[in-house]
């Protein structure tokens, strides 16, 4: 997988391993962003301009000019380092000029050939990729791809602002703010998904703006460089291949109406089971092993549930939530001590882990819809797009673990699906597939 | 109650000079009859099409459609959940061109107004 970062034409490099951040400066962070967000917003409105004539280049020549290419290239360099201040996901100022040293910073290739069909369809090809990059972490100019409206009722608006402000980035910059102020180090789950929204949002911008040819890949391999993957006693394991039937994905809704329906119901029982468990936990320190079972395996039905609703698997799950019954599946380690003070305020500790999971709720939606079109299409679903709809399938089960007693271990935000070393030999020819 | 409204029914008479019901060619003209008659038989006939489509794909479908229980990681009963909603999403994409032909013939008849895309959501 090594091989498939460094043939990106836009990676992302983490500098920042020791996490520390100074809290006077994370307390005034967006004030002290005001200057860059002024200086990326001139940036931004040039580089936009320059992007067309760069555009009208390639249409011409076939090849960006280097000049211009440098120009933009050092706008979403300087994106990346504004970004990475304001998510802080790195700590020092990141001043006007786009220095080589940041701690969270762009290597990006200089110009070749690109192919003119791709150029003059660029605005449209893109679209995919800002859609779930306005999910992941914003974009350049505004502080974020303003995708959706700002309605101030219902349930989808929460949704769509954190959308509009920067998505997963923005929630976990939120969350590292409180973590910062009190530990003065950023947390390292957190930080991680910031760099891999950032990466991914890089990509898509340089997409955009005629930096590359190559489609954004949405694969959380690519955060292998600067991200660690945890060991947690719930775990996601994917075993599932990529073929789709065309028919079954046309009508994925329809067909999962029953387990929708059953999962609803089951749910039901498992808010009694997890009061039950919570009591018990109180008392004795630890779950009763058949409340247990069933509550893992209702985690678990869940996760084959929303995989093939969303299409991150590709067959209709069973019901019973088994392990190993589905391609798409979790591994949840057997009961464990835990401790009462955190049991008794677990609702209440749980709150930040779901700030998170509904943020990437939003990403995972998107997946499934961009999944649904290219598997009708193809006939296969993207294999970036699948690992990244994992990922966020893990989290929301370790979240949904960690309130229902199932684990006393707090979710991880790690972008990794799996460790480097699990991982078995990859296809080159599958590198230059999207997404 | 139905019983008892019967037996009042039963001692009333139908008065003599009660008139008939006036054939249709005295109240519309003959185009008109021809036009409605016109749209009706369309319908007929779209309807048996329908129908006809509808079990040649349910035929193809019963011995084909087996080969989705490879798309299955559910028992038998899952599966067989699988098929039936499957089927249920085939007979809905199989019947949609053929209402749209119907609801094209309504909008050409003035006998709906609703336009294609606001049918297509209702529908």
């Amino acid at each position: 997988m090594a091989a498939s970062r460094a043939e990106r034409p836009i990676r992302l490099v983490v500098r920042d391993s020791d996490l520390a951040r100074r809290r006077l400066t994370v307390f005034f962070r967006l004030i002290l962003a005001i200057p860059v967000f002024v200086w990326l917003l001139v940036w931004g409105v040039a580089a936009f301009v320059v992007a067309f004539v760069l555009w009208l280049g390639i249409l011409i020549n076939g090849e960006p000019p280097e000049s211009l290419h440098a120009f933009v290239a050092g706008y979403l360099r300087y994106w990346s380092h504004a970004s990475a201040y304001v998510f802080l996901a790195a700590d020092p100022w990141p001043g006007f000029r786009g220095s080589t040293d940041y701690p969270v910073d762009l290597e990006i290739d200089p110009p070749t050939r690109q192919s003119r069909w791709k150029t003059v369809f660029r605005l449209f090809l893109a679209l995919p990729a800002i859609l779930l990059a306005s999910t992941l972490g914003g974009a350049p100019g505004e502080g974020g791809w303003q995708f959706g409206s700002y309605h101030s009722q219902g349930h989808g608006s929460e949704w769509r602002v954190w959308s509009g402000v920067g998505g997963v980035a923005a929630v976990c910059a939120f969350l590292t703010w409180f973590y910062a102020l009190v530990r003065r180090r950023a947390p390292r789950g957190l930080r991680d998904l910031v760099a891999y929204s950032l990466s991914y949002t890089a990509q898509a911008t340089g997409y955009l703006l005629l930096l590359t040819d190559r489609y954004p890949s949405a694969d959380p391999a690519q955060a292998e460089g600067y991200a660690e993957l945890p060991e947690h006693p719930v775990r996601i394991t994917v075993d599932d291949p990529l073929e789709r039937s065309r028919l079954t994905v046309f009508f994925r809704l329809l067909l999962a109406i029953p387990h929708l329906i059953w999962l609803l119901l089951w749910s039901i029982g498992a808010f009694f089971a997890a009061v039950v468990a919570w009591f018990a936990a109180l008392v004795t320190g630890s779950v009763p092993s058949s409340l247990h079972r069933f509550l893992a395996a209702f985690v678990r039905y869940g996760t084959h549930v929303y995989a093939y609703v969303l299409l991150v698997g590709g067959r209709f799950p069973g019901f019973v939530g088994r392990e190993g019954s589905y391609g798409i599946d979790l591994q949840i380690e057997p009961r464990e001590r835990q401790r009462r003070w955190a049991t008794f305020f677990r609702f209440f500790l749980a709150i930040p882990a779901f700030f998170v999971s509904s943020a990437l709720s939003g990403a995972l939606f998107v997946v499934g819809f961009l999944t649904w079109w290219y598997a009708l299409v193809t006939g296969r679903a993207p294999d970036g797009l699948r690992n990244l709809g994992a990922v966020c399938l893990r989290y929301g089960a370790q979240t949904n673990a960690y309130l229902l007693l199932v684990t006393p271990r707090y979710p991880s935000g790690s972008p990794l699906l799996e460790h480097a070393a699990a991982k078995p030999a990859t296809d080159l020819t599958a590198l230059g597939e999207p997404y | 109650m139905l019983t008892a409204a019967s037996l009042f029914l039963l001692h009333t008479s139908v008065p003599d000079d009660l008139s008939k019901a006036s054939p249709p060619t005295a109240i519309f003209d003959q185009k008109l009859l021809h036009r409605a008659e016109h749209y009706e038989r369309f319908l007929d006939v779209l309807w048996v099409l329908s129908t006809l489509t509808l079990l040649a794909v349910l035929a193809v479908y019963a011995r084909r459609g087996v080969a989705y229980v490879r798309e299955s990681s559910a028992g038998p009963i899952g599966t067989g959940m699988l098929l039936g909603m499957l089927g249920l999403g085939i007979v809905w994409l199989v019947e949609l061109p053929f209402r749209l032909v119907a609801h094209w013939w309504d909008r050409r008849y003035g006998a709906d107004e609703i336009g294609y895309v606001a049918w297509l959501f209702g529908d």
